[in-house]
């Protein structure tokens, strides 16, 4: 099988069917929502429409990236045991999204996040950074999926990069465009369902080829690259390295905007507590699969096979199941690798536009003054705005190693929107300065440090050595941001901020006055 | 209701209901730092304990899966406390405010 020439690369009818299909499905569910989708509650929120399960599902398709699907597969296929430390990082925020945030969260906003931290704050500063917070964040996660996006669809349709680029950004624009939330949970909820059957697939696939004999697939893995791809490898090389990652990935989930904005799409905070269990099941889950296809890919295709077509193993599960299913299932995988990334980006830019339109517009230009229509108009331009940036970026970065920008967007979401978050929900004694200061020292720590670190100094611009010894800032810069926070509210009293936390009782811990 | 609030402030179910909830969440917020930071210390620190073996199957491997199924455990637990425990402190909090 090793030796087989692949489609991979090539335009294929199986592929250009399921690819097809999905669009085709997903304008559907789209044109759908387009009748359900007029108030700025139904932009936004989906109408609060969503069940419990439902948003598990979305949650699941908005967080598992094509990078953490082929990335992690392709990270065990050519390091081994290593991936798994990766998977685990990415799962581990889940529980302490749903502990501390979710409810909360879901009781005391309307549409974003930023609704919460100046909740009882002085709304025109405090939502300006966090809007600029929310729109870094998104536009640093935004670049690498785009550029993967371009690169995935010429690796597995043949198409140039640029086309690729432009259709995921016009469909995706579409879907917000026109259904507004209520379609990007639909894509996100068929995307997640494809991608978690999919990866189940391959894996019965897998394990039928070594009749269902677990730890026979790991001795042929063995066998073939030794004891080492058992055992963790580089990336414990420095642990305070891992720690940081491991930081800005554990509390980045809780300050990601595109995650916390499907809060506002369920009912109550009941069904935002079971959506989290569900999502942290799904994806849970998941990571099991890439993991045991991540070795699978190893032992069937080989390493050799796998970094011919790219050194960090990427096409690893694609050329699995090509191994395992021939043109059919590659082309079906293929689709659900596009639909991954059409489902995450669509999550990203409605939060974005959210940032820009509820947040900036309607409550820092306007005041809280403009009517349900404009709210909404404005939503849109927002959209196809940041469609298009996303478009732009995607084509000026082609070929540049943007990988670290995930690590990064997570390092922001930790420091800069997380801290203001937590204390504004839990400590009487925030102030709307102690807010601006946390977010503004959480954002510009996070990017300043990351671009001494050895991520970028090193990594990219080629020097030898890098003045912040960590590749990732997360453990400087969250902590920084909550002293920051905490000095300046002490130094700012704010005494009507201070009374509104009592009120707010009522509505945080029981849902009383939430938004309906 | 705003007339009543401060009293629903000092009610001892309402104070009961926070201290739980506060209790039950950093009891288990600390143990997925425990279980997370364990896992990435002993990989750090103890990296020849990876080679050995559980019926044939490199120890890694089923202490990894239990990283990721004793979190998704977790949420499991906090969920069905709240659905059973809190959400009945809730509705009673909002029955006496009702009334």
């Amino acid at each position: 099988m090793p030796d087989k020439a692949t489609a991979l690369g090539q335009v294929s009818a199986e592929t250009i069917f399921f690819f097809a299909l999905f669009v085709v499905i997903t304008m559907g569910v789209t044109y759908w929502a387009s009748k359900r989708t007029k108030t700025a509650k139904e932009f936004y929120a989906a109408g609060r429409s969503i069940t419990g399960f439902q948003n598990g599902l979305a949650l699941a398709g908005d967080y598992m990236s094509a990078a953490s699907f082929l990335g992690i597969a392709g990270l065990v296929a050519t390091r081994g045991y290593d991936g798994l430390l990766f998977s685990v990082g990415w799962l581990v925020g889940w529980p302490i999204l749903l502990l501390f945030i979710a409810e909360p969260l879901r009781n005391l906003g309307k549409f974003t996040y930023a609704d919460v931290v100046a909740y009882r704050l002085s709304q025109k500063p405090v939502r300006t950074c966090a809007s600029i917070a929310t729109l870094v964040t998104v536009i640093f996660y935004l670049i690498p999926q785009m550029v993967g996006a371009g690169t995935l669809i010429r690796l597995l349709l043949g198409l140039p990069y640029e086309v690729s680029v432009i259709i995921v950004g016009i469909v995706m624009i579409s879907y917000i465009l026109f259904g507004g939330m209520l379609a990007t949970t639909w894509v996100q909820i068929i995307k997640a369902g494809l991608l978690i059957g999919g990866a189940t697939l391959v894996v019965l696939f897998s394990l039928f080829a070594f009749s269902f004999d677990l730890p026979a697939l790991f001795n042929s893995v063995r066998d073939r690259y030794g004891e080492a791809a058992f055992l963790p490898g580089l990336l414990v090389a420095n642990p305070i390295d891992t720690i940081s990652l491991g930081i800005a990935l554990m509390i980045g989930v809780c300050g990601l905007p595109h995650i916390l904005m499907r809060f506002y799409t369920v009912p109550d905070q009941k069904a935002a507590r079971v959506s989290v269990a569900w999502a942290t099941g799904w994806i849970g889950y998941f990571y099991i699969l890439t993991f045991i296809i991540g070795f699978s890919a190893a032992s069937l295709v080989g390493r050799e096979v796998i970094q011919k077509f790219d050194k960090g193993g990427n096409m690893s599960a694609p050329l699995l199941a090509e191994a395992l299913g021939g043109t059919l299932f590659l082309g079906f995988l293929a689709a659900v690798a596009f639909a991954t990334i059409l489902a995450v980006v669509a999550g990203l830019t409605l939060a974005g536009a959210a940032a820009l339109a509820h947040d900036f517009y309607a409550n820092v230009i306007r005041r809280g003054t403009a009517t349900e229509k404009e709210s909404v108009k404005i939503a849109k331009l927002s959209t196809l705005f940041l469609g298009i940036i996303a478009i732009t970026l995607g084509i000026i970065f082609k070929g540049q190693n943007v990988a670290f920008l995930v690590g990064l967007a997570f390092a922001i979401a930790a420091s800069a929107n997380f801290p203001a978050l937590f204390m504004s929900m839990f400590w009487k004694k925030f102030t709307t300065s102690g807010a601006v200061a946390s977010q503004l020292t959480g954002l510009f720590l996070s990017a300043g440090l990351i671009i001494i670190s050895p991520t970028v100094m090193i990594d990219i611009l080629k020097y030898k050595e890098a003045i912040f010894p960590l590749k990732n800032p997360g453990i400087v810069s969250l902590p920084a941001a909550f002293l920051v926070g905490y000095i300046v509210s002490l130094m700012t009293p704010e005494k009507r901020a201070e009374e509104m936390f009592e009120d707010e009782k009522l509505r945080t811990y029981l849902g009383v006055g939430a938004e309906d | 209701m705003s007339m009543k609030k401060d009293q629903i402030l000092e009610d001892p179910d309402f104070k009961k209901l926070k201290s739980s909830k506060w209790r039950v969440s950093l009891f288990l917020g600390s143990l997925v730092f425990i279980l997370y930071y364990g896992f990435v210390l002993l990989m750090a620190y103890n990296k020849p304990f990876f080679a050995n073996k559980v019926a044939d199957i490199y120890v890694g491997i089923p202490i990894g899966v239990f990283v990721l199924a004793s979190t998704i455990l977790i949420t499991v637990i906090y969920v069905a406390w709240a659905n059973n425990v809190y959400d009945n402190l809730v509705d009673k909090v909002k029955e006496k405010i009702r009334r």
